[in-house]
C-alpha cells in the first residue's frame, strides 16, 4: 500500500478509516453491547498491554516461524515438482489422479489423522501448512511453464540453445509471472491453515492466542488476534512482493 | 562445389485423417551473397522451407548441403532468423535481446559493444535499455533483426518479416534491409507475399507451387530500383504470371 498521487483519497486508507470511525461511534454510543464488540480503544489498550508483557511478540514470533518452515518447504517442494514435471511429463502423467485426489481434501479434514501420526508438536501444523499451500504454488508454476510461448522457444532453437538452455533463459524467465502469483497465493493460504491449526492443538501463536482468549471471553483480544494476522498478512504479502520487484529489477536478465 | 544446395527436398505433414505434401522435391542452389526471395501462394511450401533450413522443422527427404557438408541436427546451417512477429523476449531489454544468440555464454564488455553498434545501424541509438513493450512495431522488428545479425550468421532467413507493419514503416524498413544486405556480405533468403517487395529487394525470386519450384527468375537491377522502369515492370509480370500459373 503506498499514497498515491491522488492522496490520501486514493491510497486505499478511506474505507478502513471510515469503518474505524463506525466503529468508535457506535462503541460510544452504545449501539451495541461492548461485549460482543468492545470499542476501539478498549482493543487497542489489549494490543499495548500484550505487547508490553511480550506475549503478543511470542505468538507472533511462534507462528510466523511455522509460517516461514511450512511455506518455505512447500514452495520448494511445489516448485521442484512443477519443475521436474515439466521436464520429465510421463511423470504427470502417472501422478495426475493421485495429485487431484490429495488437491481436494480440505487440509483441515487431516488434523485429527495429522495429530494421532506426529502428537500435538511443530509437525502436524507444519505439514497442514504444506498441504494447503503446495497445490496453489505447484499449479501455478507448472502452468507458467507449460503456457510459454512456443514462438519463443523456436527462436531459443533458431540461435542454437539446447533443452536446458531453452528452460533456463526463456521458459522460466516467462513463467515467473505464473510462479509468483502462486506463491503469494500460497503465502495467504499458509496463514489461513497456520491459524486453523493453531486454533485446534497449540500452546504458542496467534491462532491459540484466539482460543485461549474465546475461552476466558476476551473478545477484545480476539479481536486483537484478528487484527493482528490481518495486518500481518498484508505485510508479509507486500514485503514479498517488494522483494521481488527488486530482485527483477536488479536483472532476471542475469 | 555450389555454397548451399538443396537436393529433392520433401516434407510430409500428418494430419488425423489425412497426410500433406508441403514440399515436393526442392531442388535448388543458391549463391553466396544473394538475396534470394521466395514468393507464392498461403500453403506453397514457403514458410516449410524456411523452417527447414532454420532447423525448426525436419525434412521427410531429401538433404542440405552446405560448403559440401551435410546439414542436419546435428550441424545445422549458420542461420539467423527474423520471423513475421519480431518474437522478442519481453523480460529483456533491448540490447540483451540483440545478444540473446549469446545469453548462455555470458554478456562480455566486447559483446555490448557489438550491440551498441548494432543499434547504431539499425538507428535505434539510445533505446539499448528500453523494454520490447516500450516499442513500436517497426522498431521490435529492427530489434529482431538486429538479434539475427549479432551472431553474424552467413545466412539471414526472414519469415515475412515487414507482413505486420505498416506501408511507410515497411517501405522505410524494405530500404534498411537493402542497405544491410549491400554492406554485410551476407546471404539474405525472405519469403514474403508482396510480389513488388520481392522485386524490389531481391537479386532472384524464387515462385513456389504446390511444394515446388514453379519459377526462378533473376533481377538483374541495380539498388535502389525504380518500379516504373520497363524492366522491372517486365520482371513484375513475368512473377505474376508465374504466380497466376501457380
Amino acid at each position: 500500500m503506498k499514497i498515491s498521487k491522488e492522496g490520501f483519497m486514493g491510497s486505499g486508507l478511506t474505507v478502513p478509516v471510515l469503518l474505524l470511525i463506525l466503529w468508535w461511534a457506535g462503541s460510544n454510543a452504545g449501539w451495541w453491547n461492548a461485549f460482543l464488540l468492545p470499542s476501539p480503544e478498549r482493543v487497542m489498550e489489549s494490543f499495548i498491554l500484550s505487547i508490553r508483557d511480550g506475549e503478543l511478540q511470542r505468538h507472533v514470533w511462534a507462528s510466523l516461524e511455522r509460517i516461514i518452515k511450512g511455506f518455505g518447504l512447500s514452495a520448494v517442494m511445489a516448485l521442484s515438482f512443477a519443475l521436474l514435471c515439466s521436464w520429465f511429463p510421463r511423470i504427470l502423467v502417472h501422478m495426475e489422479p493421485t495429485l487431484e485426489f490429495f488437491r481436494h481434501i480440505p487440509p483441515m479434514s487431516t488434523v485429527p489423522l495429522l495429530i494421532l501420526w506426529f502428537g500435538i508438536g511443530e509437525a502436524p501444523k507444519i505439514i497442514l501448512i504444506i498441504l494447503a499451500t503446495f497445490f496453489p504454488v505447484y499449479m501455478n508454476a507448472l502452468q507458467g511453464i507449460r503456457d510459454c510461448d512456443p514462438k519463443l522457444t523456436e527462436v531459443a532453437t533458431v540461435f542454437g540453445y539446447s533443452k536446458w538452455y531453452r528452460f533456463r533463459y526463456v521458459i522460466l524467465p516467462s513463467a515467473i509471472p505464473s510462479i509468483l502469483t502462486g506463491l503469494r497465493l500460497g503465502l495467504g493460504y499458509s496463514w489461513r491453515s497456520l491459524v486453523a491449526a493453531e486454533l485446534v492443538a497449540a500452546s504458542s501463536g496467534l491462532g491459540y492466542m484466539i482460543l485461549d482468549a474465546e475461552q476466558l471471553s476476551r473478545s477484545d483480544v480476539v479481536l486483537m488476534g484478528i487484527f493482528v494476522i490481518g495486518t500481518l498478512g498484508a505485510f508479509l504479502d507486500y514485503g514479498f512482493l517488494w522483494g521481488i520487484r527488486r530482485y527483477l529489477k536488479r536483472g532476471i536478465e542475469a | 562445389m555450389s555454397w548451399l544446395k538443396i537436393r529433392n527436398l520433401k516434407k510430409k505433414f500428418y494430419l488425423e485423417d489425412m497426410d500433406v505434401d508441403a514440399l515436393n522435391g526442392i531442388d535448388l542452389e543458391i549463391e553466396e551473397g544473394g538475396f534470394l526471395v521466395i514468393v507464392g501462394r498461403s500453403g506453397s511450401g514457403k514458410t516449410t522451407l524456411l523452417r527447414i533450413l532454420a532447423g525448426l522443422e525436419c525434412e521427410t527427404e531429401g538433404e542440405i548441403l552446405f560448403k559440401g557438408r551435410k546439414c542436419g541436427p546435428d550441424s545445422p546451417l549458420p542461420v539467423g532468423m527474423v520471423f513475421q512477429e519480431p518474437r522478442l523476449m519481453p523480460w529483456l531489454s533491448v540490447e540483451n535481446n540483440i545478444l540473446f544468440p549469446f545469453l548462455p555464454g555470458g554478456i562480455s564488455g566486447e559483446l555490448h559493444q557489438k550491440a551498441l553498434d548494432i543499434l547504431k545501424m539499425l538507428g535505434l541509438e539510445g533505446y539499448e535499455n528500453a523494454m520490447p513493450h516500450q516499442l513500436s512495431g517497426g522498431m521490435a522488428q529492427r530489434v529482431a533483426l538486429g538479434r539475427a545479425l549479432s551472431c553474424d550468421p552467413e545466412i539471414v532467413l526472414m519469415d515475412e518479416p515487414l507482413g505486420a507493419l505498416d506501408y511507410f514503416t515497411r517501405r522505410a524498413l524494405q530500404r534498411e534491409l537493402v542497405r544491410i544486405y549491400l554492406h554485410g556480405g551476407k546471404t539474405f533468403l525472405m519469403v514474403t507475399h508482396d510480389v513488388g517487395e520481392a522485386l524490389r529487394m531481391g537479386t532472384r525470386v524464387l515462385v513456389l507451387k504446390d511444394g515446388k519450384i514453379e519459377a526462378s527468375i533473376p533481377v538483374p537491377l541495380e539498388y535502389p530500383r525504380d518500379r516504373h522502369s520497363e524492366t522491372f515492370q517486365s520482371l513484375l509480370d513475368e512473377v505474376l504470371t508465374a504466380l497466376d500459373d501457380a
